[in-house]
């Protein structure tokens, strides 16, 4: 037996007792790559080819602090997003203090300002009575020439939470 | 056939090897100090927390880390930097440890040095295991705890395979290993099947020798000993959820440790796995390039055919943690992965071994013996450099963290301007050790009263009389950590009297707002009906004229704080945010009025044609370099810096810290 044959034949042995150890890992091994080719496709045909790299939602780079609210999109049309959404905190006869995310904010109301209810996806008008600490009220309106304060020109009652 | 055979060289034994992963770690430590966090950050959610606990061998939050905080707890006194830079520094120190230990463990499975330093060195300048090398966190610690099971492991089978019987003792210590490193991270549990799985293919008999199975249960054992330090420690703790958890039942402790976290653990449905997946791809791409995983898969046939007994080992290790965090549901994710990440650059060094031994065989079967060094040196050679420059190039502006000074900065001031007897407020628990290292580290400003280090959510009844400071509003207070909501009432006045760095580069991290807030019933002097500045300008910046400014000083420490106060007139309505810097150095952003102005025109008076006054102090970064700098303040587009209006005041001098 010449050494290149002694080889093949310690090479064979060595195969039979671990092919089956082969042959499942690579099963394995296409099993990996084929989750990892579905996945892709799934991904590219949900969100298409343009989509970018998926990403974590991390809690986003440095904040400027004090920074100012932010416009509110809760499913109204673009052109009628309340400026101001939350509980209602207070009112007086000069206008209304809601509880938002930056904390308490007051608009002012006027005698243009009305008031409404939503009922099954429509807005009935109510009377500014109606309204009640603690109930959801989202205020429609657009800020002074001095952009320092907000003429309210509707506030909706929101229907409590389910 | 002969097949190429990347292991045949024993290991080790070489003075050559320790030279290189000598090298492979005086490189990494030379990046990762070159680019330590100097001390508290927000780069990650918990460093903070760590560093404490560390310092003050406390108990950390869920799994607790007892090993890593004893580690910790030595570095801690070392004679260098501060306490939080000590911490950091056994990231970096401990990190590039495990980076000269990857090297071992790929000369041991492949006979090139060379794959093996450029493994070592690849994975060291990876993106996620370098930004946990230059801050307290657990995971560049963890990374040295597993690279050493997994080499005390091969070693073991190494031997054990060549027919040494008196080889048994690095099995246990790799079991004693395996143990230890559950201090680092819980998670390590999970190798458990994939090593079990390993002792057995090699050594299948091993259920003959009941006393070496009893030794290893022992030293695996031995190593969880250690989660003693949790029901010992369990007075110390702070946080709300964690003492809900409170590791001194049997049930508490399983909450703490196994159970902890339930609700982000296989926290996705079905139809949201394949996205997961991709997910989990770019975040290895992050890390390997594409050229990377390609090789990488190569790497995995090549092992399975060459060493099937490591493929199963290294492959049931990856999956496991693959499978596991794919499904997990937290904001840092990509940290998790890092071990598997680790798995995975192994198999990328072992298919690079592989296709060099193809290389030489083919130019030796075709006679051209003096190609083989020269392909190497012509054809490997620049890629290999060229792929570590593109780890160096990408990788090392989004980690380097050395200028990061922001917290320490901040906290600095706070507790400097802080008047005696005062309360501070601030986020309870986890999250609030960047104010608790002061009182519980730094043992500074002991009058001042920090409710949430004594009692979580604090005791509103404790505050009646004392001046009330906070860093967060009312309305702001989110998630874990929140105080009595009685404490922080949302109708009173949150005034700023000192603004820490904003706005300016961070690397990503979770800077939350460095504001400290003075709490009052009654509203500052925010409008005026006339200015009376020590310097007027009449400058305009659209919609809005800065009619002057007051400047306490001229001259700054580095780190100090400057004394500000603008005179503005509203001309219409602003667009973007107001900031400041020192030159070049952007020092902080925030809109007119400090936050205050909305409320103030609506419950006190309108600004209409008179003059918002701002009155604040500055914090000036501590790396600063001494010089005079021009102090400007500017309009800025809130998320861009393309509409930028600056005006400049006066000049001020920056010196040391010495003075």
């Amino acid at each position: 037996m010449t050494e290149r044959e002694a080889g093949i034949g310690q090479i064979e042995s060595a195969w039979r007792g671990r092919r089956w150890w082969v042959l499942g890992g690579g099963i394995l091994l296409g099993l990996l790559v084929l989750a990892a080719v579905f996945s892709l496709g799934v991904y590219v045909g949900r969100r298409g080819w343009d989509a970018g790299a998926p990403s974590i939602a991390r809690p986003g780079p440095a904040q400027p602090p004090l920074n100012p609210p932010q416009p509110i999109d809760q499913g109204w049309p673009q052109q009628q997003q309340p400026v101001l959404m939350g509980p209602l905190h207070s009112q007086n006869r000069q206008g209304l203090t809601v509880r938002t995310s930056d904390g308490l904010r007051f608009v002012r109301v006027t005698e243009e300002t009305r008031f409404f209810r939503m009922e099954e996806g429509t807005e009935v008008e109510i009377d500014r009575q109606g309204l009640r600490p603690g109930d959801g009220v989202a205020v429609f309106g657009r800020p002074s020439p001095d952009g320092l304060s907000l003429l309210v020109e509707r506030v909706v009652l929101l229907p409590p939470k389910q | 056939m002969k097949h190429p055979h990347p292991s045949r060289q024993g290991w080790p034994g070489y003075w050559g090897d320790l030279a290189l992963a000598g090298l492979a770690y005086i490189t990494s430590l030379g990046f990762y100090l070159a680019t330590l966090s100097p001390g508290l950050s927000y780069l990650s959610p918990d460093g903070n927390e760590l560093i404490v606990i560390c310092a003050t061998l406390g108990l950390a939050h869920s799994t607790g880390y007892p090993l890593y905080t004893w580690l910790g707890k030595l570095f801690s006194l070392l004679p260098l930097g501060t306490v939080a830079y000590r911490v950091n520094l056994m990231s970096a120190v401990l990190g590039a440890a495990a980076a000269a230990l990857l090297y071992g463990l790929m000369r041991l499975l492949t006979r090139h040095r060379g794959v093996a330093l450029f493994t070592a060195l690849f994975f060291a300048l990876s993106r996620a295991f370098w930004s946990q090398a230059v801050i307290a966190e657990v995971y560049a610690t963890n990374m040295l705890l597993v690279a050493s099971t997994l080499l005390s492991f091969l070693l073991w089978a190494q031997r054990r395979r060549a027919g040494d019987t008196r080889s048994d003792w690095l099995l246990l210590l790799a079991i004693l290993a395996l143990g230890l490193s559950v201090g680092t991270h819980m998670s390590n549990l999970g190798f458990v099947p994939a090593y079990g799985l390993f002792v057995l293919l090699v050594y299948p008999l091993i259920w003959r020798r009941p006393a070496l199975i009893l030794g290893a249960a022992l030293a695996f054992g031995l190593g969880l000993l250690q989660y003693l330090w949790l029901p010992l420690k369990a007075d110390n703790l702070t946080d709300a959820l964690m003492m809900r958890n409170s590791p001194t039942t049997w049930r508490g402790f399983y909450n703490y440790t196994l159970g902890a976290f339930p609700q982000m653990k296989f926290a996705f449905s079905l139809p949201e796995i394949p996205e997961r997946i991709v997910l989990y791809l770019e975040l290895l791409r992050q890390n390997v390039g594409l050229g990377g995983i390609v090789l990488g898969l190569y790497g995995w046939v090549e092992l399975l055919w060459r060493r099937t007994r490591h493929f199963y080992l290294l492959m049931g290790m990856y999956l496991v943690h693959v499978f596991f965090f794919v499904q997990y549901r937290v904001f840092d994710l990509d940290v998790f992965f890092i071990p598997a990440h680790f798995l995975y650059f192994i198999v990328i060094g072992y298919g690079l071994a592989c296709l060099l031994d193809h290389l030489r065989n083919w130019s030796g079967r075709a006679k051209r013996r003096w190609l083989p060094p020269a392909l190497k040196g012509l054809l490997a050679l620049p890629l290999l450099l060229g792929a570590l420059a593109s780890q160096i190039l990408g990788n090392y502006g989004v980690n380097d963290h050395s200028g990061d000074t922001a917290a320490e900065d901040f906290y600095e001031n706070v507790f400097a301007l802080l008047p005696p007897g005062s309360v501070l407020l601030g986020q309870g628990g986890v999250f609030g050790y960047d104010m608790f290292y002061y009182p519980l580290v730094l043992d500074l400003r002991p009058d001042v009263y920090i409710p949430p280090l004594e009692n979580p959510g604090g005791r509103p009844q404790e505050l009646q009389g004392a001046p009330i400071y906070t860093t967060i509003q009312g309305a702001k207070q989110r998630g874990p950590g929140q105080l009595d909501p009685r404490m922080l009432p949302q109708d009173a006045w949150y005034i700023p009297l000192l603004l820490g760095e904003s706005g300016g580069e961070t690397g990503g991290g979770l800077r939350k707002e460095l504001v400290l807030y003075r709490l009052s019933e009654e509203p500052p002097r925010l409008v005026r009906d006339e200015a009376r500045p020590l310097f007027p300008l009449g400058v305009e910046l659209d919609g809005l004229c800065l009619e002057g400014y007051d400047l306490a000083q001229d001259r700054v420490e580095a780190g100090g704080c400057l004394q500000l106060t603008l005179y503005w007139r509203v001309l219409g309505r602003p667009r973007g945010m107001l900031a400041t810097a020192l030159g070049e150095q952007a020092l902080e952003r925030h809109t007119l009025g400090l936050g205050n102005l909305e409320r103030y025109a609506q419950e006190v008076r309108p600004p209409d044609g008179r003059i918002v006054v701002e009155e604040y102090a500055l914090v000036v970064p501590s790396d600063l370099e001494p010089g005079a700098y021009p102090l400007r303040v500017g309009l800025v587009a809130p998320r861009q810096t393309a509409e930028e209006n600056w005006v400049e005041l006066g000049q001020v001098e920056v010196t040391g810290k010495d003075g």
